[in-house]
């Protein structure tokens, strides 16, 4: 067991990310077809892990039910919004295979697709519930800065500041506030800071922390590949 | 007089949040219901992206992903639909597909939208466009940054059938498109970390012509690619949607919202003066 749990994982985890790494910097034929192989692979496992999803939180909220947990409402509306939408996607299909013909006012032909059920509920019942969950979030930010988003420090004044400069910038308004500008008056003063912010200390910041980033990537992947880091298998470290 | 400044201060400062909300609807809603849009100025960046489509010649074949879903649909679909009426307008062919399953159907009603794009005068459709001609809608494709490395070895293994399921190996638009490196220029509109993906396994391994379009929290991440050339322009939240449907002439909600977005933000910026102003004063006070 511990062939299979502990080194047969560990063996594919090096040679895969050997393989890998060779196959990026040197693409031969051989290492493209590769490359092409495991991107089949790649979508054959991704499309299984959709049914490990689906298994994943149909069971979380029949536990939900099952316990009648606070809440419990929402886990049905989970279930009724599944079944309603995999039922009506799975019978009609996602699109309506018969046009409908209409002349218009001079007699010109022409035709308009109706949707089919499944994409009727997609953009009138399920895109605009997710636009509205995202759209709450404009209300929240303002509940906070008015809340929390003082000048208590010297740091806190910059990125008050700062905000303030970006938030005009943005928006048309800023010009309409300061219309002139540097450079003869070619561009707005806030609209000019905004870029000047966005692509100098801005950009230096975000540079370093990708920097960052990139080498912490670095250095876990070669843990991975070298059977250091073992989390991703379950369990701890050790 | 004191108490009643006192209480004065408190209730301004333990505002009932729900003001706080009732006032940003309204923010939105009168705008909107008005109906006015302001001219907004361009920034380099987007400008960039337009110079480069304006630049291609006639026929050429753009990639235009749209990595997003209805979430971040206010920001980015019209960006997508300005990009889409601007390829068309030069006679350019689009190449479309995304990697968030829920955004597929975006592309779909996007093309939609544009093929039901009426002229005014003639009553007729200005678009006269046709799939596998002129477009190619591919759709959801699992796989995330597998993707774009395959697409760079072999476009056709990468996309055998588009959004309906018909193969694509005949389609006239892909005649002499073989990889990434065949098309003239390739834009990702992203939600989420594609544009990285797309930096760091595409532009890198295969260097072909590229520009990104984001949401406004997530376009101050991309400016070094843009600094460094990696990207050669970049459309931030609603306001590249807008600059880039006033430069393509093609006015949309994404200017029609910058009315709305200019009094919120100032509605915000209002919030923040007047809880600092409280906050020193409390300070003040309480030494």
């Amino acid at each position: 067991m511990q062939i299979l749990k502990k080194h047969l994982p560990i063996a594919i985890a090096f040679l895969m990310g050997v393989i890998m790494f060779i196959t990026f910097y040197i693409p031969t034929r051989m290492s493209n077809n590769f490359i092409e192989d495991i991107a089949q692979w790649n979508r054959i496992i991704a499309g299984f892990t959709m049914f490990l999803g689906i298994y994943s939180l149909l069971n979380h909220h029949y536990h939900k039910l099952r316990r009648k947990v606070e809440g419990w409402g929402f886990s049905v509306v989970v279930y009724v919004g599944f079944v309603v939408m995999a039922f009506v996607g799975l019978k009609w299909g996602m699109s309506n295979p018969d046009p409908t013909q209409l002349v218009m006012a001079d007699g010109t032909p022409y035709q308009i697709q109706k949707q089919a059920p499944f994409m009727w509920m997609y953009s009138y019942m399920f895109a605009p519930m997710q636009a509205t969950m995202f759209s709450i979030l404009a209300f929240y930010i303002s509940s906070a800065a008015y809340r929390a988003f003082r000048a208590r420090t010297r740091e806190a004044t910059v990125l008050l500041i700062t905000a303030i400069i970006i938030m005009l910038g943005r928006v048309p308004i800023g010009t309409m506030l300061i219309p002139w500008g540097p450079f003869d008056g070619e561009v707005a003063l806030l609209p000019w800071l905004t870029e000047w912010i966005l692509n100098y200390p801005n950009m230096a910041a975000q540079r370093g922390i990708m920097i960052g980033i990139g080498l912490g990537a670095i250095a876990t992947s070669l843990r991975i590949i070298f059977g250091i880091e073992r989390t991703y298998m379950g369990g701890s470290a050790e | 007089m004191m108490n009643e400044k006192k209480n004065w201060m408190d209730v301004a400062q333990q505002l009932d949040r729900r003001w706080i909300f009732i006032l940003v609807a309204l923010s939105v809603i009168i705008p909107v219901a008005i109906g006015v849009s302001l001219p907004v100025d361009t920034s380099p960046a987007v400008k960039s992206i337009y110079d480069t489509i304006e630049g291609l010649p006639e026929g050429s074949v753009v990639m235009i992903v749209c990595d997003y879903d209805p979430a971040s649909e206010a920001e980015l679909y019209p960006m997508t639909l300005a990009l889409y009426r601007h390829c068309f307008d030069r006679k350019l062919k689009i190449l479309s597909w995304t990697m968030w399953p829920n955004g597929a159907a975006l592309i779909g009603r996007a093309f939609d939208d544009v093929e039901a794009d009426i002229d005014p005068e003639t009553n007729l459709p200005i678009y006269d466009i046709e799939s596998g001609v002129d477009y190619i809608n591919y759709g959801y494709k699992v796989g995330g940054a597998y993707n774009i490395i395959q697409a760079g070895i072999n476009l056709q293994n990468t996309f055998p059938s588009d959004f309906r399921g018909n193969s694509t190996n005949n389609m006239p638009i892909m005649e002499g498109i073989d990889t990434l490196t065949d098309l003239a220029y390739v834009i990702d509109l992203a939600a989420g970390s594609t544009i990285d993906w797309w930096v760091a396994y595409g532009v890198q391994r295969y260097h072909f012509l590229m520009g990104a379009g984001c949401t406004a929290v997530s376009a101050t991440q991309y400016y070094p690619f843009l600094n460094t050339g990696q990207i050669n322009g970049l459309m931030g939240g609603l306001k590249g949607a807008a600059e880039y449907e006033q430069l393509s002439g093609h006015p949309g909600k994404a200017l029609a919202g910058m009315t709305a977005q200019s009094s919120v933000h100032v509605l915000i910026i209002f919030f923040v003066v007047i809880s600092n102003i409280l906050f020193f004063i409390t300070k003040k006070r309480g030494r």
